[in-house]
């Protein structure tokens, strides 16, 4: 049964995104269908709109976007503002070169991924809500995926006239134990799955997906994906390579391209890891004074974090001049055990929790973060959403990245797109994600939690 | 007019007024965008959800109520660059990223420069984006290839600022373009150039122009 808006306010929004990309005109008796109003009371609302420049007449019975509609291109496309809400002024300063030398300096990079703009068909997919949708989740073993979930929930929670059910299930990092969830969801029935793969490399959890997908179920993976993405109508994730990239390059400048260095990963064999990793190690190679001595995986956890450091302390016959992490979330563990030891803090690499941005400041240790943002997991609903309502969709779906840095600590490359004294929340927990969106809120929507989510 | 006319008149204004609100400054919550435009709190609550859920209207960190995605595509699709609307917020970011500079897509309309979706840069400080600019001339179609603007702020104490644009199109009479406004000075010019072209590559591949 077709659902039909039912306030002026969300009537006037279905209009406006009636149109195509091409502002095609429309027949305004086509408009109104989708409203399923009264054709009088729909002529009288479209008649306001026409007024008011939110469409222009074309030819007779025929409407297209208008000038009030135009004016809505303008705009940034990231809000760049401190925790205050007042307009971040970045300081220009001078970039200090590198004082080492770096093998082949590159032009700019605009690392772009053809998927981005790759537009996936769901016309097929297409079936009339509510919707049953399962979300598959890796695990919820850290801070940065349990806020992932809560942005869901934070998305589902405004969506929910539309959504019968989201059914959850945390696979604790174990593959085996994801494809026995996803056989049970489906079986009890889904119009969608929502994945994010334990890992990139399982054959089996591959062959389940592209089996699904063969037999018609939408895919739609947040965050981690299976190698083979032939199962997928649409990965929702940030640039995993971008987050290596950069934080490399700021190290290894940051320690004039002599160092030496111990590489902390997430969870080996997940495909963030996989990336972020392969990405910062093709950087050091470019320098050759940079000396990389360990290359060690954590759980993504400030204990693992700390467990590892403390183990490759306990090897090495110094500490390094650098630990690169691929996350705050084991970060803050590696810093808190250099504190804790009473040892000089090395340069950090990693962000996301806010916990990383405290220790950091306040032991004044030269760190650069790129918040992978948890509020992907609202993005992936929304994504899930657009692919049940028939609409296309990209392949790849990218949520910008900051470059977060303290005052004093950019590079010759690498600039603060956010200074971190402006970005850390001080009142708030050490376990918080800053890159949750609107679900770090505790009582997301409005003052007087009227729309709070269900924890 | 009418009830009904009036009603409906009532609700596009309200939709109106709410988004340029948004748009000038994100209030904290719907109650003080409803004190902002003398709305009942109750009607800007219901207003704000379903605006949110269309993806008109988003939701900051700390709750402040910004413009939605959708907000941009909607504008996109109203200039006729609706085959960019998936293709805008990448290339702007990864523009800004590689630059440096704050990025933008826009449409050279006579001798206007009117500024669509932009990603915000570093050298911006003190700076605010206008809507349009004037433009000494409209550029030759041949040279906006990718040429350097001289751009004057709207009012008569608008400032000058430069900017450096590629044409989007193959037929750059077209006057859709990406570009950067330039820090001041030229020695990121070959970097800028180099992005620039590159972006305009992805562009026309993107949106079937290509050679």
């Amino acid at each position: 049964m077709a659902t039909y808006p039912r306030t002026n306010i969300q009537r006037i929004a279905a209009i406006l995104k009636g149109f195509d990309a091409a502002n095609r005109p429309r027949a305004t008796q086509r408009v109104l269908g989708d409203l399923g109003i009264a054709r009088s009371t729909g002529f009288a609302l479209l008649r306001a709109m026409v007024k008011d420049g939110w469409l222009e007449r074309i030819d007779h019975g025929h409407v297209r976007l208008g000038p009030s509609a135009r004016a809505l291109a303008f705009g940034p496309i990231e809000a760049q503002q401190d925790r205050q809400g007042s307009a971040v002024a970045v300081a220009v300063t001078p970039g200090t070169p590198a004082g080492g030398t770096r093998a082949e300096p590159k032009g700019p990079d605009l690392e772009w991924d053809p998927a981005l703009i790759d537009m996936a068909d769901t016309a097929g997919f297409r079936i009339p809500p509510p919707w049953r949708i399962g979300f598959s989740n890796a695990s919820q073993s850290n801070a940065w995926r349990k806020a992932m979930v809560r942005s869901i929930k934070y998305a589902r929670h405004l969506r929910r006239g539309e959504i019968a059910s989201l059914d959850i299930r945390d696979a604790q990092d174990d593959p085996e134990r994801q494809c026995r969830q996803i056989d049970a969801m489906v079986k009890r029935g889904i119009d969608l799955l929502m994945v994010s793969t334990s890992s990139a490399t399982h054959r089996r959890l591959s062959d389940l997906l592209n089996a699904l997908a063969k037999d018609g179920l939408p895919v739609v993976a947040v965050d981690r994906r299976p190698n083979d993405r032939a199962s997928l109508v649409s990965f929702v994730t940030a640039s995993d390579r971008r987050i290596g990239r950069t934080s490399a390059v700021w190290l290894a400048e940051h320690l004039k391209g002599q160092g030496r260095v111990w590489l902390l990963s997430g969870i080996e064999g997940t495909s963030p890891a996989i990336r972020r990793q392969q990405a910062a190690l093709a950087v050091f190679s470019e320098f050759p004074g940079i000396r990389i001595e360990n290359v060690r995986y954590t759980r993504w956890t400030p204990e693992s974090g700390a467990a590892v450091i403390a183990h490759l302390l306990s090897e090495a016959s110094a500490p390094p001049d650098g630990v690169w992490c691929d996350s705050g979330l084991q970060g803050a563990g590696s810093v808190r055990h250099f504190v804790d030891r009473g040892l000089k803090v090395p340069a950090h690499t990693g962000g996301e929790l806010n916990a990383m941005y405290k220790l950091c400041l306040h032991h004044r240790v030269p760190m650069v973060a790129l918040d992978y943002p948890a509020s992907m997991g609202a993005r992936a609903l929304e994504t899930a959403l657009n692919v049940l309502m028939g609409r296309d969709v990209p392949r790849r779906v990218e949520i910008p990245l900051q470059v977060v840095l303290p005052r004093g600590c950019e590079t010759h490359s690498v600039k603060a797109d956010a200074w971190a004294e402006c970005h850390v929340a001080w009142d708030t927990d050490g376990d918080t994600i800053l890159s949750a969106g609107p679900a770090l809120r505790t009582g997301p929507g409005t003052s007087n939690n009227r729309r709070k989510v269900p924890a | 007019m009418t009830t009904s006319g009036a009603t409906y008149g009532n609700a596009v204004l309200l939709f109106r007024k709410g988004l340029e609100a948004v748009r000038a400054e994100p209030p904290k919550s719907a109650r003080a965008l409803a004190r902002r435009i003398g709305a009942k709190p109750t009607s800007m609550q219901r207003y704000v959800d379903a605006l949110e859920v269309e993806g008109f209207l988003a939701r900051g960190n700390d709750g402040q109520i910004v413009p939605g995605h959708a907000t941009r595509q909607l504008g996109l699709a109203a200039r006729g660059l609706g085959p960019l609307t998936v293709a805008a917020e990448p290339i702007l970011t990864r523009l800004r990223q590689a630059t440096g500079c704050t990025a933008f897509l826009a449409e050279i309309e006579e001798r206007r420069l009117l500024i669509g979706p932009y990603s915000i840069g570093r050298p911006i400080r003190a700076h605010t984006i206008f809507s349009h600019y004037d433009l000494d001339h409209r550029p030759d179609a041949e040279t906006v290839e990718c040429h350097t603007l001289r751009l004057a702020e709207p009012g008569p104490e608008g400032r000058r600022r430069m900017a450096s644009v590629v044409a989007l199109s193959s037929d750059p009479a077209s006057g859709q373009v990406a570009g950067v406004f330039l820090p001041g000075h030229g020695e990121r010019m070959p970097a800028v150039t180099e992005a620039l072209l590159s972006a305009r590559d992805i562009v026309r591949d993107a949106i079937g122009h290509g050679p």
